[in-house]
């Protein structure tokens, strides 16, 4: 049996996200298909898999992530679904545990990964968000939601990176002293 | 051999490399080792792995199936697992040394 969701959670909101996935394999059922605000899923035993989401450096197909998708599965992690630069791995609770990242450093350069990521879609949207607002003052028409959409979304970008900036700081302050 | 201090999962992994070893191999045998107290997550693994290959510290041994790549230790990666061990036997000593430290 299979049912769709439609949710939609911003790249501020990756750890709300993967906890939303877990709880629907919790509840049994597994993710298969994720589009842009839409989530597909397929009945499953309840709580058999780990759901794991994760950006990826390079494109999908690249060879550095086809390398490195074969050794996740390896390890018994499937790519269950995909979306743009994210990929969703699924793993059998049966394998035992399931991170992605076990130490500070690695941890730290995926965090880096991210911000770029927020850093890039937030300074887009601030861009074209004044630009719209611009043309909106200029031609003194009404509302430009469009530039309010853009400028809204900088804004939830800027706190998300704020947000994991101080986690990044904080990590790397105890790496001074503890591994 | 300059002075490096290796983080305890490099070090765990070149010491498991000391015979070929593949991926997943190197996840169990760094948890049995470590009696369960350390879990290489697959992505710290495989970044790892990369640098240490990029180092020239492991090889990746040829004819192996590249979905499931075997690494093994280089003389160089030996070179620093050793140089490495003894850093940490000096830290041991000089805590039983002084006394403070209950073995």
């Amino acid at each position: 049996m299979r049912k769709i969701v439609r949710k939609v959670f911003p790249i501020t909101k990756v750890e709300e996200e993967e906890k939303w996935l877990n709880e629907m394999a919790d509840q049994g059922w597994k993710l298969i298909h994720v589009g842009i605000g839409k989530f597909e899923f397929e009945s499953c035993e309840k709580g058999a898999y780990h759901i794991r989401l994760e950006l990826l450096e390079k494109g999908f197909n690249h060879p550095d992530t086809i390398n490195y998708l074969a050794f996740m599965e390896e390890t018994g992690a499937c790519v269950t679904a995909r979306c743009l630069h994210w990929v969703y791995f699924a793993r059998p609770k049966e394998l035992g545990e399931f991170e992605l990242y076990s130490d500070r450093a690695s941890r730290m350069k995926y965090m880096k990964r991210l911000m770029r990521l927020m850093g890039v879609v937030g300074a887009a949207n601030l861009y074209f968000g004044l630009y719209n607002t611009w043309l909106m003052f200029y031609f003194n028409s009404s509302v430009n939601v469009i530039g309010l959409t853009n400028l809204f979304i900088s804004g939830v970008c800027a706190a998300g990176l704020w947000r994991m900036y101080q986690t990044y700081k904080k990590l790397r302050e105890e790496g001074a002293v503890i591994e | 051999m300059a002075y490096i201090v290796l983080t305890e999962a490099v070090y765990y992994i070149l010491l498991s490399l000391l015979a070929p070893m593949h991926g997943y191999g190197i996840m169990q045998n760094v948890e049995k080792m470590s009696n369960g107290r350390v879990k290489l997550a697959a992505g710290t693994l495989y970044g790892a792995l990369n640098t240490l290959l990029d180092k020239g510290w492991i090889e990746a041994l040829p004819g192996t199936d590249p979905r499931k790549k075997e690494y093994c230790i280089t003389a160089l990666g030996r070179e620093v697992l050793q140089a490495e061990y003894r850093r940490l036997c000096e830290l041991v000593e000089n805590g039983k040394e002084v006394g403070g430290v209950e073995s």
